[in-house]
C-alpha cells in the first residue's frame, strides 16, 4: 500500500482543475463500492486544489436509491466526461482525471 | 666603515643536513607494484573476514522495538489492548447515549473552521465527533458498515430533533448528510429529509384518532342515511296531507 499510497499522493499533486468548469459527484453511501468517489470528493476538496480555479463548481447529489456512483466532469472546450467509479480505484480515477484535464485545457 | 665592519661581524646560519630528491615524484594515484616476493605474502596473509551484511535492526532502535514485540507478542498486544479498549470504550458509551447519530461525508477544512462548526453545533446542544471507522466492528453499530469508509463525522445528539440538524448543516459545505442511525432505526439522506419535515410527535397522534375515529362515524352516517330520508320524506308526505285536508 506504501508504493500506491505514494504514487497517489504524486498524482494529487499534479491536480489543476483549470480545463474544467463543473464536477458533479453523485453516489449513494449505501450502495457498493462507493469508497473510490468519496475519497476523491475529498482528496479534491482542499483549497489548495479548488483554488486552481475557483470557477469550477462542485455539485454533490447525494442519493438514496441505490444508484451507481459515477462522477460527472465538464471541460472547458465543451467536452464531457463520465466517469462509473464502481470498480475503479482512486488512483485510477485520478490518474485518467489529470490526463483528460491536460488534453481538454487551452494551454495547449 | 663602522657599518661595514658590523655586517662582518653578523654569523650566518648555516644548516648541517640538506635533504633534496633526485628521483621523480612519487605518484600517489597510480604507485609502482611492488616487489613479487611482498605481493606473495600480502596476498597469503589477507585476513578471510565473514562478509558484512547491511541490518537495519543493529542501527535502528525504534525497528529493534517492533521486532521484540513481534517477538514477544502476547505481553505486547495485552498492553496494547488495553489502552485500545480503554478509548474504545469511551467511544461506545459515546454512541450508547445518544439516540441520534447522524453521519456526515467530510471536506477538507483547516482546524479554525473545524471549531467554528463544532461551536454552533454544541451551542444548539449538538456534538461533532470523529471517529474511526475501526470502533463500530463487532458491535450494533456494524449495520452503519456502508457508511464506514472514507472520510467521516459525526453529529450526536441525546435528543432527537433532526430538523435542527438539517437546518444547521445545511449552511455548512465542508459536512454532506449522508444518513444516519435514529433511534436504532438507519435512515438515508432523502428519509432524513423526510423525518425532519413531520410534524411534532403529539400533533401526529391527534392526526391518526382523527383518522381512526373518521371510519365508523363514516360507517354510522351511511348505515343512518337512508333512514333518514325515509323519515324526511315520510314527514313531508305527512305535513301535505293534513294541509290539503
Amino acid at each position: 500500500m506504501g508504493g500506491l499510497a505514494r504514487a497517489l499522493g504524486l498524482q494529487l499533486k499534479r491536480v489543476d482543475l483549470m480545463a474544467c468548469t463543473q464536477i458533479t459527484y453523485s453516489f449513494d453511501p449505501f450502495a457498493a463500492n462507493v469508497k473510490s468517489v468519496r475519497q476523491f470528493l475529498f482528496a479534491l476538496s482542499p483549497t489548495k486544489t479548488r483554488s486552481t480555479n475557483y470557477n469550477c463548481s462542485y455539485k454533490i447529489d447525494v442519493k438514496s436509491d441505490r444508484s451507481s456512483p459515477k462522477i460527472h466532469v465538464k471541460f472547458v472546450d465543451g467536452h464531457e466526461a463520465i466517469f462509473k467509479t464502481e470498480n475503479l480505484s482512486t488512483y485510477d480515477i485520478v490518474r485518467n482525471f489529470n490526463q483528460l484535464c491536460e488534453q481538454h485545457s487551452r494551454k495547449k | 666603515m663602522a657599518k661595514m665592519s658590523a655586517l662582518g661581524k653578523v654569523k650566518l646560519f648555516t644548516p648541517l643536513l640538506i635533504q633534496c630528491r633526485h628521483k621523480s615524484k612519487h605518484f600517489i594515484q597510480r604507485p609502482r607494484p611492488s616487489h613479487l616476493d611482498r605481493r606473495i605474502f600480502e596476498a597469503v596473509t589477507v585476513p578471510l573476514l565473514p562478509e558484512k551484511i547491511h541490518d537495519p535492526y543493529a542501527n535502528c532502535p525504534r525497528l529493534r522495538r517492533r521486532l521484540q514485540a513481534v517477538k514477544e507478542d502476547v505481553v505486547q498486544d495485552e498492553m496494547e489492548n488495553a489502552y485500545e479498549n480503554y478509548l474504545m470504550g469511551i467511544c461506545r458509551r459515546m454512541l450508547e447515549e445518544n439516540r441520534m447519530i447522524i453521519a456526515f461525508q467530510l471536506m477538507a477544512m483547516s482546524t479554525r473552521e473545524k471549531v467554528d462548526i463544532k461551536r454552533q453545533l454544541f451551542l444548539n446542544g449538538l456534538k461533532l465527533k470523529f471517529v474511526s471507522n475501526a470502533i463500530f466492528s463487532d458491535t450494533k453499530w456494524i449495520n452503519l458498515s456502508p457508511l464506514l469508509c472514507s472520510h467521516n463525522a459525526y453529529v450526536v445528539s441525546p435528543d432527537v430533533d433532526i430538523s435542527r440538524v438539517i437546518k444547521l448543516t445545511h449552511k455548512m459545505p465542508e459536512l454532506i448528510l449522508l444518513g444516519g442511525l435514529v433511534n436504532d432505526q438507519l435512515f438515508t439522506r432523502e428519509g432524513l429529509q423526510r423525518y425532519a419535515k413531520l410534524p411534532d410527535i403529539d400533533v401526529l397522534r391527534g392526526q391518526l384518532v382523527a383518522v381512526l375515529n373518521a371510519t365508523p362515524s363514516r360507517t354510522k352516517s351511511l348505515l343512518e342515511h337512508h333512514q333518514q330520508t325515509l323519515s324526511r320524506n315520510l314527514d313531508q308526505y305527512v305535513k301535505d296531507n293534513t294541509e290539503k285536508s
